[in-house]
């Protein structure tokens, strides 16, 4: 299953997390953090970002799964 | 037999991880280090399957040393996960030790010194000297003496 779905048109990348590593708290907080690069829109099962500043969608989508990924180790 | 796979196309690694042998918070662990070059993403099942992607940040990373480097940072985790279980009762000992040693002053501490201690600090505690420098004290005194001795 593809957890990364970049949009280049719509300068747009959805996210999906299995909730099995991801929890959603740690999501809703990683949100709060990136609110100055993106924005952020919380759908039924997957998240969309959409970027604020001119940084790249793919790079904003990975670098966020990582941050969530930050936040669960600790 | 290999517990990853190469994805070149893609410029990805998939590793296959054994929940019976990593637990979760090793494969965290290991995958939190890995977050400094490479993008990584844990999928599967914590009981079953874990399957951790890892894609790097620059494209000169070899795929196959990634892959093999993860599973070692796993082993290496396992093995601190290990050693703190063995040492958990030793780290409270030492634990309740310095946390002991460091209790609140007491109401009396505000209070003056007795006059034991004052006696103790004005006669013992003083800077330190050789025993060649004391001798020489003692001989200088001496000398101070012994004219008006001599007198008598």
């Amino acid at each position: 299953m593809k957890r990364i779905i970049i949009e280049r048109k719509k300068n747009q990348v959805q996210l999906s997390f299995n909730p099995l590593f991801y929890k959603s708290y740690f999501i809703d907080a990683a949100i709060q953090d990136f609110s100055k690069i993106c924005d952020a829109k919380k759908m039924d099962d997957m998240l969309l970002l959409e970027p604020k500043t001119d940084i790249d969608v793919e790079t904003l989508g990975y670098e966020f799964y990582n941050y969530v990924l930050c936040l669960s180790k600790n | 037999m290999e517990n990853y796979e190469i994805d070149s196309k893609n410029g990805i690694v998939i590793v296959s991880i054994n929940p019976k042998i990593y637990s979760l918070d090793i494969v965290y662990s290991a995958a939190y280090i890995f977050t400094e070059k490479c993008y990584v993403l844990l999928d599967g099942d914590p009981l079953q399957e874990i399957i951790a992607e890892l894609r790097p940040k620059s494209k000169d990373e070899d795929l196959k040393k990634i892959g093999m480097e993860f599973n070692n940072e796993l082993i290496n985790y396992a093995n601190y996960d290990s050693q703190s279980r063995k040492n958990v009762r030793l780290r409270e000992i030492l634990l309740q030790r310095a946390m002991l040693t460091n209790l609140a002053p007491s109401k009396d501490a505000n209070q003056p010194i007795p006059m034991q201690n004052a006696e103790y600090l004005e006669k013992e505690a003083k800077p330190w000297k050789s025993s060649k420098e004391t001798k020489d004290e003692e001989n200088n005194n001496r000398k101070e003496e012994e004219p008006s001795a001599t007198f008598v």
